[in-house]
């Protein structure tokens, strides 16, 4: 089975909640019972357990009969029931109302309430472009522009032999110029996210097996429409693409068209492509609109691997390339990609700390190692206590977590004590749990950017840190032990864009809060009476960027503290000690008499209410000053240590050394 | 789940789901027009569900053809039918 795909219903026990007994009754009894459950539930006021449940009735049955049955069965409590609305709509040129019906329940299974806008048969340009429409009225948080090739370029679909190759470029150019312009208008007056299908490719191209070589490509002239499109895509961040072929490869082609349907109804898929596009639409409106899940905590034991440490020892559990091992390896594969997309990772295990620890570190089998995890509880305490703790740990709510765990009476314990938290359905087959973990819609994000593919390493050393607080025992031999570097960087365009984004986003460590763009800078460091220092932070568990800025204007034989701020990310370092030590440094180095500053108070930067009191400056009445020799005595914590990138020198000519 | 007797259940079930009828109502008898609910689109998510659920596809003669629950059964085991022989 294939990510995106639906569960079957083989891989329950038993589909009633709790009832194990049942497992032996046929499927359409166990569905009813599951219904029961369901009104039980929703009568009872217990929205998260029947959202459970509703799940994986979703899961189990789809379709437009379960679809009905869901929406008639929320829609007296539907107000409670749901914590979210989102307006979607559809510009489309076939029947999608069979899809969006499907599209209503699955939403409701996340707690979503839709309300869906699609447009007149392909009236989909007329709507866009149109000053006054009825799209542009109904405001959609979410819009789907789906046209099918045979609809926008029919020629390239069913007539390619016939054309020449300069018709062919013609038309390629015409459908990309008309994407373009849809997309154009689109962004001009909506705003919210667009998703364009791209144009699927064609089974049975006109020239055969010669489709392939490059005279003749019929699959070429619809990639290039689609390259166009990933162009358009890229520049714009509010544009995404639904990749059809994906979807098709899916789902099979066998399953997909219905040629018949086309030409009668204007329906060109089969049932089970409908369902397709459902599920992956539902991955779109989760990630435009949430609600999105941060982080995956998992057990251990019979989840990431197949076995007990603690009974079987090491050398008895699999995760390899075994028959026992392999579900789990896939499922450890598809765990690290959510670790790459910036989904946070955490442990929750009912173990001996050693035992399933050193399997983390040291099984050769093993793919997800410490440096992965954000967050770790290996002990015996009750499960709940350990997620609440977790989210407290990473400072993230519990409505942001998911729960994997095979035993379905920890997962019991989850839904009933922490309600917020998403608890997968893993029934006993192992081999689901990568599917289950793919399906997750919350995990799903439009864009993947730097800062999320950075932000697991981030936060898990963070963890490490903490840990290395905890096993230091006090203050100062932990600070020792962090081996922390403080780098004063050259300034550069790179460094620049970061030193300006820092003066614009520091705002709890930051003497004066001055706001500067990277012009501004760039006509500072110009000049010889202005000096701009950036300081970047490593320490042994990795590297924490440049995280304090420090300006300087001479003014005849005094330093004056323009700018002095730090990132919070290293609050309780010493590195603003550091950093006004190496002020110090530059002020004997030029020759000034003092160091003058201001504090500017707001209500945010309490954090620095004394720092320069604290330091030796007096106030003179209208400012802070640091007279000559007293900066001499500014000092390093003995736990940091500075490194100069370049020679700290006054400029003479202007200019950095 | 598609032993030859669960049809007329199946069908049932899925009418009265769609429809939120209560299964009990619903009789081979029952024609498309005593269910107002049962428009163009309805029918097309009915065929829909039952070309999935019974692992068919109806011809757009069989489709047209369906003017009450017993009419549907009908197509379900013929299509059944024809695939066994196939």
């Amino acid at each position: 089975m294939n990510g995106g795909t639906l569960i079957s219903a083989a891989s329950f026990a038993s589909i009633a909640d709790g009832a194990s007994r049942m497992s032996d009754l046929p499927l359409r009894e166990q569905l009813l019972a599951l219904r029961n459950e369901i009104l039980a539930k929703l009568n009872a006021q217990d929205f998260s357990g029947a959202q459970f449940l509703l799940g994986r009735l979703w899961r189990t049955s789809p379709g437009a009969a379960t679809a009905a049955w869901i929406q008639r069965s929320v829609a007296p409590v539907q107000s409670d029931y749901c914590l979210r609305t989102t307006r979607i709509a559809v510009l489309r040129s076939f029947t999608v109302e069979p899809i969006s019906q499907l599209l209503q329940a699955a939403a409701l299974t996340e707690r979503i309430k839709l309300e869906v806008y699609i447009c007149p048969f392909n009236a989909y340009a007329q709507e866009i472009l149109n000053s006054k429409s009825a799209l542009l009225d109904f405001r959609p948080d979410l819009t789907f522009l789906c046209i099918l090739c045979q609809s926008i370029a029919p020629d390239l679909c069913h007539q390619f032999g016939s054309l020449s190759p300069e018709q062919r470029d013609q038309t390629v150019q015409r459908v990309i110029a008309d994407f373009q312009t849809l997309i154009r208008s689109f962004r001009e007056r909506i705003s919210g996210q667009l998703v364009i299908h791209t144009l699927e490719s064609s089974d049975s191209p006109a020239m055969g097996i010669a489709d392939a070589s490059p005279e003749h490509g019929q699959n070429a002239s619809i990639f290039k429409i689609n390259q166009a499109l990933q162009h358009e895509s890229q520049r714009d961040p509010s544009v995404s693409l639904l990749g059809v072929d994906g979807l098709i490869r899916l789902v099979g082609a066998n399953q997909w068209h219905d040629t018949l349907r086309w030409e009668t109804a204007a329906l060109p898929f089969q049932s089970e492509a409908m369902l397709a596009i459902c599920q992956q639409w539902l991955r779109f409106v989760v990630a435009a609109c949430g609600p999105l899940r941060k982080v995956l905590v998992c057990d251990l034991d019979n989840t990431l691997w197949n076995g007990i440490v603690g009974e079987d020892g090491a050398d008895g559990i699999a995760m390899g390339r075994t028959s026992a091992g392999l579900p789990h390896r896939r499922l450890q594969q598809v765990i690290l990609d959510l670790y790459h997309r910036g989904i946070l990772l955490a442990v929750c295990s009912k173990n001996n700390w050693d035992d399933a620890w050193n399997v983390i570190q040291g099984h050769p089998d093993m793919l997800l190692r410490p440096e992965y995890f954000s967050s770790v509880r290996i002990n015996w305490e009750p499960k709940d206590a350990n997620l609440r703790s977790i989210a407290e740990e990473l400072n993230i709510g519990l409505d942001s977590l998911v729960f994997l765990d095979d035993n379905p009476a920890e997962q019991s314990l989850i839904r009933q004590s922490l309600k917020e938290v998403r608890v997968l359905d893993a029934g006993t087959q192992a081999a689901d749990y990568a599917d289950l973990v793919l399906n997750e819609v919350g995990f799903e994000r439009l864009r993947v950017t730097e800062e999320d593919r950075q932000r697991g390493q981030m936060y898990s050393a963070q963890r490490q840190r903490t840990e290395a607080s905890r096993a230091a025992g006090n203050l100062e031999s932990w600070l020792e032990s962090l081996e922390t570097v403080v780098c004063s960087v050259p300034v550069t365009t790179v460094t620049l864009n970061r030193i300006a984004q820092l003066t614009q986003k520091t705002n709890q460590f930051n003497l004066t809060n001055r706001r500067y763009s990277v012009s501004d800078l760039q006509r500072m460091h110009a000049s010889e009476n202005w000096r701009i220092l950036g300081f970047q932070v490593s320490d042994r568990f990795g590297d924490n960027g440049i995280v304090g800025v420090v300006i300087l204007h001479r003014e005849e034989n005094e330093l004056e503290l323009d700018t002095f701020l730090m990132s919070c990310r290293v609050i309780g370092r010493g590195i603003e000690q550091t950093m006004l030590a190496n002020v110090g440094e530059f002020a004997r180095l030029s020759g000034v008499i003092s160091i003058k500053g201001d504090f500017v108070k707001t209500p945010r930067n309490s954090l620095c209410d004394d720092f320069l009191e604290r330091h030796g400056f007096h106030f003179d009445g209208s400012r802070w000053k640091l007279d000559f020799p007293a900066f001499h005595a500014l000092k390093t914590p003995k736990w940091n240590r500075m490194q100069q990138d370049f020679v700290l020198e006054p400029k003479v000519d202007g200019t950095v050394k | 789940m598609s032993e030859e007797n669960d049809i007329p259940i199946q069908t049932s079930q899925l009418l009265s789901d769609l429809f939120g009828l209560d299964a009990d109502d619903l009789t081979l008898q029952t024609t498309r027009d005593s269910i107002p609910a049962w428009d163009s689109l309805q029918h097309m998510n009915l065929v829909l569900d039952v070309e999935r659920q019974f692992q068919i596809r109806l011809s757009e003669e069989q489709v047209a053809a369906i003017e009450s629950v017993g009419d549907l059964v009908t197509a379900i085991s013929n299509s059944l039918d024809s695939q066994r022989q196939n």
